[in-house]
């Protein structure tokens, strides 16, 4: 499967339709976090050359080329929440599939909120019980991770934000509020200039959230699936410059509870445009073929984005639901179609 | 689906009946929320035309950002008339718990909450030059805005805000719901009722309890204000006594279903079951087939003969509504190309047959042969043949039974009969013992 076909196939059509909510859904059997990485390399990756002034003429190119994938993407400012991985772990393996992130991240183009390295800082979990002694357990906390701390300075100063807020998923957003601050510090003067291209909404690529893991934020809050629901609702609700709504990418671990309870996953399947479930192979492990992915749209954005959107899409029709066998790769990883050639296509 | 529009267009009589309609749907089924927002433009336009009760609607956005149902709904009514849309979007979504709004004081970590509003206000002012109008920086505006969070409402971006956030008795909405009710009845002859269209109650099920919200329901029927109520239920995330809540509360249930998985002709993208219970208390069933399509959703009649697995469903819920099933020939024969019904002469020969081990006397003793001598040595000639014949009542032969088969006699004994043949001779009469012998129905 080619790799344009791939990112049809993920609705990675130029950049994801405003407001709208990707989870990727793994299990123990089969982590999902290749995903992310895809997601974050794709949206990220800024062909500035295919820009082109849209005279009639030009439109007509962008058609026929379109399905390529390329024309129409345009770099997306993408706000990286990381509660399971450090920027380095990111940084390398960005590096392998051809993105820098250290370099996106100078530019501007990607903001790291880091919800490891000072996990009360965020959290705001220990002040609420006991305020004093958790000062201290996050001072040294802060001592003993300041390896962390250092890497993260590529993302300008570090956050010093500590949470004053009652619950954990407010401190998430009093970071992502400071880091987005920056985002705009750095391009204060074209703010004037982005009001005006208000109506053209490919002159900025728009934003988008990426949470690597929702258990974190989840397990701060006790389990309280609401708390993050809200969270997310209120990262979609953000505005980039050119006036649209972010968009949002999480990792959600789908294990059911223990007594049949429904988890975090089964709720925010209700809620997301579009569910990448990544399932181990029924039949077990093989050499080349590492799981399945299931990929469903659940709401009619992507059909949206593609009506009024980007010409030459109009006449695919999405399928609802398609169903992938991936390979992971040094470089990135491969879908292919099931019962396909061997090596796939 | 018509008796779904039909329904928005019944009157809620004072205090007594109002129409609840619950589109449930779960994890596995595609087209839930299409489905609910497809029945929410039908009552959109309904409303419009002034062919309800309702003059206006209410929209209590949870689970989709306002602005995409604002797009959806506008889109549908079209422009056959430029006036005013009579619509109001309460905006549950974008901080449901209050974090924007109301922030509480924590001295103990050196940060006031003025600092931190007027910190996250200024950020916002940046990044968002829309919402920056409304956010104040001022202590005073500060303290007016928080005061109209008290009151659950907050003038943003055209939709007014809801939180729940230490919001038990979901006041909040109440007073959000009754604001934009008399805003939209503003012009409304007196007595005019509201529609409520609340995108997904799991989502309101998520931050409020179970007996909150359905108390919150109760007081939406016995307000007086509201005619209609239209709900999306995502029924795999609650429990079954939630559920079950639910449906009883609700006049129509409209179930929407995956497509059968052997659909020869499958292009249908799910099915819905439509329950509605009249005024009157008459339940009517309905089932469609719809299709997912770009512009919306399109429903249409299951037109194939129904299969086995749908005809015992069928009757199942028939069963449990308490409905005669449809008829017994019906509901257990397959379509097949041979003939598994009996003709009648078949039925009355197959009646007669008497079995074996049944009381076959009436009053005389009972005999079944045990491969004994029988008390009476009459048994015994047939049984020297190799060939035992039995005929209850009376002691007839196989050979007796031929001769009469061979003279062309139609045996009217009145009961059928079972001939028993042994293998063969070397046998010894015991192998063919009755292992039932001893039973007695």
């Amino acid at each position: 499967m080619a790799a344009d076909a791939m990112d049809t196939a993920l609705g990675l059509l130029g950049h994801l339709p405003e407001g709208s909510l990707v989870i990727i859904k793994d299990s123990l059997a089969a982590s999902g976090s290749f995903l992310l990485h895809h997601y974050i390399s794709r949206l990220l990756a800024a062909p500035k050359a295919e820009k082109q002034t849209p005279t009639s003429i030009d439109v007509r190119t962008e058609k026929s080329t379109a399905f390529d994938g390329r024309v129409g993407k345009v770099p997306c400012k993408v706000c990286l929440v990381a509660f399971d991985q450090k920027f380095s772990h990111f940084a390398n393996v960005g590096r392998k599939q051809g993105v820098n992130l250290v370099a996106n991240a100078e530019e501007g183009a990607l903001r790291f909120v880091d919800g490891i390295s000072k996990p009360f800082e965020w959290g705001g979990v220990l002040p609420r019980s006991t305020p004093c002694g958790a000062v201290e357990t996050s001072e040294s906390l802060e001592s003993f991770l300041e390896g962390g701390l250092q890497e993260l300075s590529i993302t300008g100063e570090p956050q010093s934000v500590r949470s004053a807020s009652p619950s954990a998923p407010q401190g998430v957003v009093k970071q992502i509020e400071t880091s987005l601050g920056a985002v705009s510090d750095l391009s204060d003067q074209s703010e004037a200039e982005a009001k005006q291209n208000k109506r053209a909404p490919l002159a900025d690529g728009g934003l988008a959230i990426v949470f690597d893991d929702l258990g974190g934020p989840e397990a701060a809050c006790q389990g309280s699936a609401h708390e993050v629901l809200a969270l997310l609702n209120w990262c979609r609700t953000l505005r980039s410059q050119n006036g649209e709504r972010a968009s949002v990418v999480a990792l959600v671990h789908g294990n059911d509870m223990p007594d049949g309870e429904k988890g975090l996953a089964s709720i925010m399947e209700h809620s997301a445009d579009l569910i990448l479930q990544v399932e181990p192979l029924s039949t077990g492990a093989a050499a080349d073929i590492h799981g399945q992915l299931l990929i469903t749209q659940r709401t009619n954005k992507w059909m949206d984005h593609l009506r009024k959107g980007i010409g030459g899409f109009e006449a695919t029709k999405l399928p609802r639901q398609q169903k992938f066998q991936f390979r992971l790769l040094e470089t990135g990883v491969k879908l292919l179609h099931i019962g396909g050639s061997k090596g796939g296509a | 689906m018509e008796n779904v529009v039909r329904s928005f267009k019944d009157k809620a009589l004072e205090n007594d009946y109002f129409n609840v309609v619950i589109v449930r749907d779960s994890a596995e089924v595609l087209g839930g929320p299409q489905v609910c927002q497809h029945i929410s433009q039908e009552l959109l336009s309904v409303v419009k035309k002034e062919r309800a009760q309702a003059r206006g609607t209410v929209l209590l956005a949870l689970e989709r950002a306002p602005e995409e149902y604002s797009h959806h709904l506008n889109q549908s009514s079209g422009s056959e008339t430029e006036g005013l849309e009579p619509l109001q979007v309460l905006d549950c979504f974008s901080d449901p718990l209050g974090w924007q709004t109301s922030p509480e004081p924590d001295s103990s970590l050196g940060r006031t909450p003025k600092d931190e509003t007027n910190d996250v206000s200024s950020v916002r002012a940046r990044n968002q030059s829309q919402r920056a109008a409304e956010v104040g920086s001022s202590g005073q505006e500060d303290a007016s805005r928080r005061m109209s969070s008290a009151l659950g409402k907050l003038q943003r971006g055209g939709y007014s805000k809801v939180h729940f956030e230490n919001d038990e008795s979901l006041e909040g909405l109440k007073v959000g719901i009754q604001n934009a009710g008399e805003a939209l009845l503003k012009d409304a002859v007196e007595g005019g009722r509201l529609a409520l269209v609340i995108d997904s109650m799991s989502t309101l099920l998520q931050y409020c309890a179970t007996s909150k919200v359905l108390a919150f329901l109760e007081w939406l029927r016995w307000s007086g204000r509201i005619s209609t109520v239209l709900t999306l239920l995502h029924a795999d995330l609650h429990d079954a006594r939630t559920n079950a809540a639910f449906e009883r509360l609700a006049s129509t249930v409209v179930d929407v279903q995956a497509p059968p998985l052997l659909d020869e002709r499958g292009s249908a993208d799910g099915r819905i079951h439509v329950r509605h219970k009249t005024k009157k208390g008459k339940v009517r069933h309905e089932r469609e087939q719809f299709w997912l399509e770009t512009s919306g959703v399109r429903f249409g009649p299951i037109e194939r003969t129904a299969s086995v697995a749908e005809l015992v469903a069928e009757k199942s819920t028939s069963m449990q509504s308490g409905r005669a099933p449809p008829s017994a020939k019906t509901a257990t024969t397959p379509e097949v190309p041979f003939n598994l019904e009996l003709s009648e002469a078949e039925k009355q020969s197959r009646a007669r047959v008497v079995l074996p081990y049944e009381h076959q006397g009436d009053g005389h003793e009972v005999k079944i042969y045990d491969g004994r001598p029988a008390l009476s040595g009459v048994q015994a000639r047939g049984k020297r043949d190799g060939r035992i014949g039995y005929e209850s009542g009376d002691e007839s032969t196989v050979a007796a039974h031929n001769d009469k088969l061979k003279n062309g006699e139609v045996i009217e004994s009145g009961q059928g009969h079972i001939l028993y043949m042994r293998d063969s001779d070397e046998e010894p009469p015991d192998s063919d013992e009755d292992p039932d012998d001893d039973l007695d129905i």
